[in-house]
């Protein structure tokens, strides 16, 4: 072990002050995609996760008995609400969207009326009152005659994470409850879990 | 014929690397970097701190020590979106850090440890859930507060598994505790309970986390959760172990009617900046190393001899190395509250000192092995260059090796040295708290909802 090693030393210099200029050139890219196309950046619950949880968990309930229970009682289509999703994992997730996505995955079903949240119906009651003063008499729309829900969805998303190294894993589990909203009854649970791995290197170039 | 044009070609080589090397690396560490804008957090302008930091980091801002700092600074001069727009930058370097750079490690050996991107202490990376939080609760947003609770237990669950199996600092009990009041806040207070007990237990390591022991409060919460839970043992056994804090009735006693309950969180000071540090290192070997790794295993078994006290060993020669070091943290501040015609004192419950001092002992036997190796690299290189190319030679190497060699000291340095802790009951309505102790005072007025749980968050300039 004698031989210095002064060529490692001024290559690796070199190697060290092209990477800083390196570092400093780096561009950023924008590039436009399809708002399906499934993207996994972080692991974390995200659009995909979102569209696909909402569209399973929408057609399983209305592919459950109680809507064929409702349409032989009623006749008619059940009006549903949706609640709360209480995010109960450690990431932010945008409840809204997924919110949204459930009333829309509803909405196209075809087969259950969609009626506004509580922070929708204000809006709307505001126009309604505004139409009152300043629409045409013959346009103006009536107060009292909202339809009132027969049911509300309500749900949480839970996460089970694990990590060990550069690995971590990503356990959602997502629960929804439809309950009749005059007697209380829970007609459906479903559940939709996703699983996914995320995995680091140690090093790179 | 050729050999004068291989001569000639190595100094070109030497003096472009000196003259292309030294601009990139500065002379003054991280400290003497943002000593102005620390002054200016003491005096209470966190405001022009963060105008200072941004004209500092004018185009370099996807570092975490920006990040962080800025975070911090947003939060304390009330910009609460664009903190948590800063402290998600942040989180998501530390994500992408934990991949090195194999470039940038090679130039970390050979200039100094602030090639490397810094990854932040385990520490910092922690602490950045418990600002976010404190900037949801600011923001009116509670439950996204309870999020960073969680995101925070997990963070210090996964620090059990951190690479160095000798580190300490793998938990956080005053981040644990601090989770726990999040979910009791949230109205989960099976989460809450889990997270006092894991605090309790951790407050027992003194010397790790410099705070002597449980604050009296969260003992109470313990208990008090502990019972509503109807876990009696468990209680019992608490009441046992503190009978002066966990038995005071009045302390226990529910809240009176037409009162909530204000959880006192106050920071006082400045974490004390990591600094650089020269040292005459000893090396017990003659022997010279052909690559990286017999270098560093030269540089190891130097480190395991300079631990031993070098005894018996015959002294090869001296390095003198520059390596970072913290500190001591002041002095607990005494600190009390008044409000509502009623008075007490806080308990200190994080001393972030002590974590910045612990996160870098168990780290310091690496940055020490690795500085001894980039030293000897440097002083062969100068020894080399001397006997081949001449006196000239050798010092030009010396004066790349000396002015590249700075010690790491990047750190998160807007954070405070001491936080301290009080939970009161306080008749429902508008309140003005006043918080005064360490030479600052900080007063803010809270809306106290009947059976509410709130959190205040103050710091004294």
């Amino acid at each position: 072990m004698k031989r210095t090693p002064i060529l490692l030393v001024l290559g690796l210099l070199a190697s060290g002050a092209l990477t800083v200029f390196a570092g400093g050139c780096a561009k950023t890219q924008v590039t436009r995609v399809d708002t399906d196309s499934t993207i996994d950046l972080s692991g974390g619950w995200n659009d995909t996760d979102s569209r696909m949880v909402s569209e399973t968990m929408v057609a399983d309930c209305l592919a459950a008995p109680w809507l064929n229970r409702h349409a032989m009682a009623e006749g008619k289509n059940p009006v549903i609400i949706v609640g709360s999703i209480r995010n109960k994992t450690s990431e932010h997730v945008a409840t809204d969207i997924f919110l949204k996505d459930l009333e829309r995955a509803c909405v196209i079903s075809g087969l259950v009326d969609v009626v506004a949240s509580a922070d929708e119906r204000d809006q709307v009651r505001g126009e309604r009152m505004d139409q009152r003063v300043n629409a045409d008499a013959e346009t103006v729309k009536q107060m009292g005659l909202e339809l009132g829900a027969d049911y509300m969805l309500i749900g949480t998303i839970n996460e089970q994470g694990d990590a060990a190294g550069g690995s971590e894993v990503f356990f959602f589990s997502t629960d929804l409850e439809l309950v009749k909203i005059q007697t209380n009854q829970k007609v459906w649970i479903g559940n939709e879990k996703i699983k996914k791995i995320k995995q680091k290197g140690k090093y790179k170039g | 014929m050729v050999r004068p044009r291989i001569r000639s070609l190595a100094w070109f080589a030497l003096a472009a690397l000196v003259a292309g090397v030294l601009p990139l690396v500065s002379c003054s560490t991280y400290a003497d970097k943002v000593g102005h804008l620390r002054t200016e957090l003491a005096g209470g302008r966190p405001a022009e701190a963060l105008a200072s930091l941004d004209k500092l980091y004018d185009g370099e801002e996807r570092s975490l020590p920006y990040l962080m700092e800025r975070g911090l600074l947003q939060y304390l001069s009330g910009d609460f979106a664009g903190c948590q727009v800063s402290f998600t930058g942040a989180g998501q370097l530390v994500d992408e850090l934990y991949t090195r750079s194999l470039s940038r490690e090679a130039a970390r050996l050979l200039l100094n440890d602030s090639m490397q991107a810094y990854r932040g202490e385990l520490f910092e990376q922690a602490w950045i859930h418990y600002y976010r939080a404190l900037a949801y609760l600011e923001a009116g947003t509670p439950q996204e507060a309870a999020v960073e609770g969680r995101a925070a237990t997990q963070t210090l669950e996964r620090m059990a598994d951190t690479d160095n199996d000798e580190a300490k600092y793998r938990n956080d009990p005053f981040l644990q505790y601090v989770a726990g009041l999040l979910y009791e806040l949230d109205g989960e207070l099976n989460d809450a309970w889990i997270n006092y007990r894991e605090a309790e237990r951790l407050y027992q390591a003194a010397d790790i986390y410099g705070v002597s022991g449980p604050p009296a409060c969260l003992l109470r919460d313990l208990v008090r959760s502990g019972e509503r839970l109807g876990f009696h043992e468990e209680v019992a056994r608490y009441r046992e172990a503190y009978p002066a804090q966990a038995e005071d009735p009045a302390a226990l006693a529910s809240p009176p009617a037409g009162s909530g309950e204000l959880v006192l969180l106050v920071e006082t000071g400045l974490v004390p900046g990591k600094r650089s540090e020269r040292i005459d290192f000893p090396i017990f070997t003659d022997a010279e190393g052909e690559d990286e790794e017999a270098v560093l295993h030269i540089a190891g078994e130097s480190y395991s001899s300079w631990r031993a006290g070098g005894q018996n060993m015959e002294l090869a020669y001296i390095l003198s190395i520059a390596l970072p070091a913290v500190d001591a943290a002041p002095p607990t501040p005494a600190l009390s509250w008044i409000a509502a015609g009623q008075a007490g004192t806080l308990a200190p419950a994080a001393n972030l000192g002590a974590l910045s001092r612990q996160c870098l002992e168990d780290r310091y036997a690496a940055v020490v092995i690795r500085t001894v190796a980039r030293g000897l690299l440097k002083y062969w290189s100068t020894k080399k260059m001397e006997e081949k190319h001449g006196e000239a030679a050798g010092f030009l190497t010396n004066i790349l090796g000396s002015v590249t060699e700075v010690a790491d000291t990047r750190a998160w340095s807007t954070l405070p040295a001491h936080v301290a802790v009080a939970r009161i009951s306080l008749p429902a309505g508008p309140q003005r708290v006043r918080v005064q102790g360490g030479g600052g005072e900080a007063e803010a007025e809270v809306d106290i909802a009947r059976g509410g749980l709130h959190l205040l968050a103050l710091r004294l300039y």
